[in-house]
């Protein structure tokens, strides 16, 4: 079946109403599984199916909403079971109807939060998923609906189960507040552009509010969407008092005629509803035309919670990028994820509204590593991402994994390249960077580049990639080897946004390469190409005059509007200027003064005075390690608080980080007292503890490989094992991830490894801690350091 | 709860509902946003982040006084205990994801527990009052009727959970 079949035939779709409430009324409890019904009351279900048939619904959702291994778990039946007898049910009664309605597999939300808020990973969404929609298809199901899901990314789980799985229509809805998004804070333009992207053949909102309150959604639906609308609202909001809804099947279908005179094409009811609901609508909507919206196209790319409209000059921020950074390069091979993540927060903080992500170099697993990254950086941001690898695989495994719509950075005009980048743009429903190169390297002229990008976009739009969503990389080659080369790049640039009609980008600090003052050169040749009509420029945004240049154009250029933009940025800067200028080094302040009183700034410039003296290892020996012992000290005799320790732990954090930089600039092997595993333990999601731990580790010299939070037992043998650790740090916060603690110990044990164990949590005891085998208990940080130094030295 | 197979083991909870009738079961989040705000601070200023996380923990509880108060307001009965969650005295956490399967409460409010019973967002609660038309167990709201009183490690530093 094709949704566009049963459009050709009809006006508009009607689904059925609610299935939960309509058992409800039916005597099911709360608290009893509904889909266990498909099993032991078919009679009832087909009852239901034959009402809503007989209203005159088109498609009819089976009882399967809930049918998900998680929620079935303690039932006693397998979802293939639930969900073929559900099916079976439905297609019973459509036959005994003798009418032409088509059965769809109802798909509802897994009732378990995703990572990084929850510990439910994506692949073991969409696996949950998945078996879900193969039972459904061999059941025989026409279509798929995806509905009242509120997380985006377990949407996209959802839809991909959908289209690796089957070959059916696959309808999706979201379920969205009165502030127009979902509790997880998706946005409605997030949903239809990951929808979109994916192939889904319609989308739209259902449950939560009725269809008054929807109104305001649905109208910016219908403005934004490029697919079909679908709608299916409560019957209402539900009265506290009596857990019923409060409109009538009248007022109800008055608000459906509303809607579709604003253009939306497929209906049904939610909570509430009933046959009554549907009749009505069938009854108003009859001989009404289906109204054709007029979408004009946008360029945009979104994160699970924030779109970015490309309408006006984006900064794509370039930090996250091992080339040329001997800091970075440590970190990757150390799994220093956090160092990535403060990269992220700075460039953000600084004014970039989407992030780069490269984390290729020789060395690693670029592909498991890309994946670990991306995770993180979506679970600390909201600004989209650009995925940046030259392997395709690196590309694919990262593009199932981001939660959102992405930049694919970079196909170009050979190719090789268009053969393997464009169809995993389109699958995963990016948008991408195209190169202005082919196999003879970047052309000298305009005229030659602008063809490059002429082809990119032909073969785009060949397999069904937008004009919008491809942006075109004009290649800025540095003005020290090509100087005349400069001007056609900026020539190349305006005939693709004038010609094409496509959106540009630019790396622009290549335009620099080789020359002093680069600065100088770069913030000038960005605002060069933003005038020739750059919208995209990848920059370092932490350098203020990059940054302040896009901002001071946009006000020049009047896209901000009242210049509200770059008030909010420098309105307050002579403040700002003087909070920030530093104060001539004041000799009462001492390293030691700087870290008891929390004084980062400070801190590090005293650190930086030190090292013109001192060796790195003596200032860590005599000074920062004796203040950190003092601020402990403190702490455990109840003098200072957990807060306070932990801000001075930041302040000798900042000069270890002095420290590191004046290191990596002279080559000299990083400082580190000996390397140590923490891991919060399989199944625990509370890990504030462990990073707290982890920070006053690292103060005192220690090198951390943090494995982060619900950590496989395996992984931690294997990070112990790969960096030869002498110690490892379990952390568990409730009773029922202790077992967890337990059953990691055990295996550390049975892997002979030449280590010792520290374990600590809330809920831990000395006693407990023997029990399961740990060498060690640790009732706090503090104490967490006096065991390392005990174990380490 | 009658309807479900959701039983509160234990001598805690049986001793806390004495003399109770009725029920209130209630849960609460405030929402993924303050999970998602503490992981960033965890990166990016660790002091922030502890104290973050602090606010967070007693802004779900003083959701919960409001609820509370809206909730007993429009009941009648003679006397109620105190809240009660799942995790205090020697009730176990293992019922936390079908008290909120119970409640519907991932659809209504985005709650939800993991496989290991915990609850997500993480600053969220689930737990009953138990009503009376009579006297509740007027037992002290204190660290005295907590299983947990000779291991805990807030009174062996002279505080306690703020439960």
């Amino acid at each position: 079946m094709e949704l566009k079949a049963l459009f050709d035939k009809k006006e508009f779709i009607i689904f059925d109403g609610a299935m939960g409430t309509e058992l409800q009324a039916k005597g099911l409890k709360t608290g009893e599984t509904p889909e266990l019904l498909n099993l032991t009351e078919p009679e009832l279900l087909k009852e239901i199916h034959h009402s809503y048939i007989d209203a005159g619904a088109d498609v009819v959702s089976a009882n399967t909403f809930g049918a998900n291994r998680y929620k079935l778990e303690h039932c006693g039946h397998s979802v293939n079971e639930i969900i073929t007898a559900g099916i079976k049910n439905l297609k019973d009664a459509i036959k005994e109807s003798g009418k032409a309605v088509y059965a769809a597999l109802d798909i509802g939300p897994i009732g378990q939060l995703l990572e990084p808020t929850g510990s439910l990973k994506f692949e073991d969404a969409y696996d949950i998923f998945r078996e879900e929609i193969v039972a459904g298809v061999s059941a025989g199901a026409d279509l798929i609906i995806i509905e009242t899901m509120t997380n985006l990314y377990e949407l996209k789980a959802a839809i991909l189960a959908a289209k690796e799985n089957s070959d059916l229509p696959v309808i999706c809805s979201m379920s969205y507040e009165e502030n127009r998004r979902t509790f997880t804070g998706c946005p409605v333009a997030a949903e239809l552009m990951l929808c979109a992207g994916l192939g889904v053949d319609a989308a739209g909102v259902n449950c939560s509010l009725g269809p008054k309150e929807l109104m305001p959604i649905v109208e910016e639906i219908c403005n934004i969407s490029k697919l079909p609308v679908i709608v299916m609202p409560n019957a209402g909001l539900p009265d506290p008092e009596t857990g019923g809804y409060t409109i009538t099947a009248d007022e109800f279908s008055d608000y459906i005629v509303q809607m579709a005179d604003m253009g939306v094409s497929i209906f049904g009811g939610c909570c509430g509803t009933t046959p009554e609901f549907i009749a009505a609508v069938v009854k108003k909507l009859s001989g009404k035309k289906r109204v054709q919206r007029d979408i004009k196209p946008i360029s945009a790319v979104c994160s699970g919670t924030r779109v970015c409209e490309i309408n006006q000059p984006r900064i794509i921020g370039e930090r996250i990028n091992p080339t040329g950074k001997k800091l970075f390069k440590q970190a990757l091979l150390n799994d220093d994820i956090d160092y990535i993540l403060n990269q992220a927060i700075e460039q953000v903080n600084a004014g970039a509204d989407i992030l780069d992500v490269n984390v290729g170099m020789p060395g690693i697993d670029e592909k498991s590593m890309m994946v670990r990254v991306l995770k993180r950086i979506q679970g600390i941001t909201d600004a989209p991402l650009q995925i940046d690898s030259t392997i395709p695989e690196v590309l694919e495994t990262a593009l199932r994994v981001y939660d959102g719509k992405p930049i694919v950075n970079s196909v170009n005009g050979e190719e090789e390249s268009l053969q393997k980048i464009l169809p995993l743009v389109k699958k995963y429903g990016a948008a991408v960077v195209g190169l202005t190169l082919d196999k003879d390297g970047i052309p000298p002229k305009a005229e030659q580049r602008f063809a490059i990008a002429e082809k990119i976009i032909k073969r785009a739009e060949e397999i069904g990639i937008p004009r919008e969503d491809v942006y075109l990389d004009c290649l800025p080659l540095t003005a020290s080897a090509e100087q005349v080369a400069v001007k056609e790049t900026l020539k190349a640039v305006r005939m693709v946004k004038e010609r094409l009609g496509a959106k540009t980008v630019l790396g622009v600090s290549n335009i620099s390469f080789g020359l002093p003052s680069r600065e100088l050169l770069n913030h000038i040749f960005l605002s060069m190409a933003l005038e020739n009509g750059l919208d995209l420029p990848i920059i370092n945004p932490n350098i203020a005059a990059m940054t302040g240049t896009v901002r001071a154009y946009k006000l020049l250029a009047n896209i901000d509007v009242n210049s509200t933009e770059f008030i909010a940025a420098y309105g307050s800067d002579n403040a700002a200027n003087t909070a920030n200028t530093p104060k001539p080094a004041d000799h009462s302040v001492t390293l030691e003064y700087a870290i008891d009183n929390g004084l980062k700034a400070e801190a590090g410039k005293i650190t930086e005075q030190l090292l013109s003296e001192q060796e790195p290892m003596e200032i860590i020996n005599t000074r920062l390690i004796p203040a950190l012992d003092k601020t402990g000290t403190l702490f455990e005799q109840g003098k200072i608080f957990l807060p306070q320790l932990i801000l001075s732990a930041g302040v000798a954090q900042s000069c270890f980080e002095v420290i590191r930089q004046k290191l990596a600039k002279t080559d000299t092997a990083p400082v580190s007292k000996g390397k140590i595993v923490l891991a919060t333990v399989k199944g625990d999601i509370h890990d504030i503890g462990k990073n707290i731990v982890k920070v006053l580790l690292e103060n005192y010299g220690y090198t951390v490989i943090d494995l982060g939070k619900d950590v496989e037992y395996q992984a931690v043998v294997d990070a112990a094992k790969k960096h030869k650790v002498k110690l490892v740090g379990l952390s568990a916060l409730m009773t029922t991830t202790l077992k967890s603690m337990e059953e990691t110990i055990k295996l550390i044990r049975e892997n002979n490894l030449d280590c010792k164990i520290v374990v600590g949590g809330a809920v831990l005891t000395p006693e407990y801690a023997e029990k399961i085998g740990a060498d060690f208990y640790a009732k706090d940080a503090k104490e967490t350091v006096d065991i390392a130094k005990q174990v380490i030295g | 709860m009658a309807d479900s197979d959701i039983i509160l083991t234990g001598n805690d909870a049986a001793q806390h509902l004495e003399g109770c009738g009725r029920i209130v079961l209630m849960c609460a989040t405030i929402g993924q946003g303050a999970d998602n705000l503490i992981r960033q601070l965890q990166v990016s200023d660790m002091a922030a982040a502890v104290i973050t996380d602090s606010l967070a923990s007693v802004a779900v509880e003083q959701v919960c006084d409001r609820a509370q108060e809206e909730i007993l307001s429009t009941l009648s009965y003679n006397t109620h205990t105190w809240r009660f969650s799942p995790g205090y005295g020697d009730l176990p956490l293992d019922i936390q994801k079908a008290l909120v399967l119970l409640l519907d409460a991932p659809k209504k409010i985005g709650l939800c527990a993991t496989d290991n019973q915990l609850l997500t967002p993480k600053k969220s609660i689930t737990a009953f009052i138990g009503l009376s038309d009579g006297e509740v167990n007027r037992k002290s709201r204190g660290c005295e009727c907590c299983s947990m009183k000779d291991v805990c490690n807030f009174r062996k530093n002279g505080g306690h959970c703020g439960t």
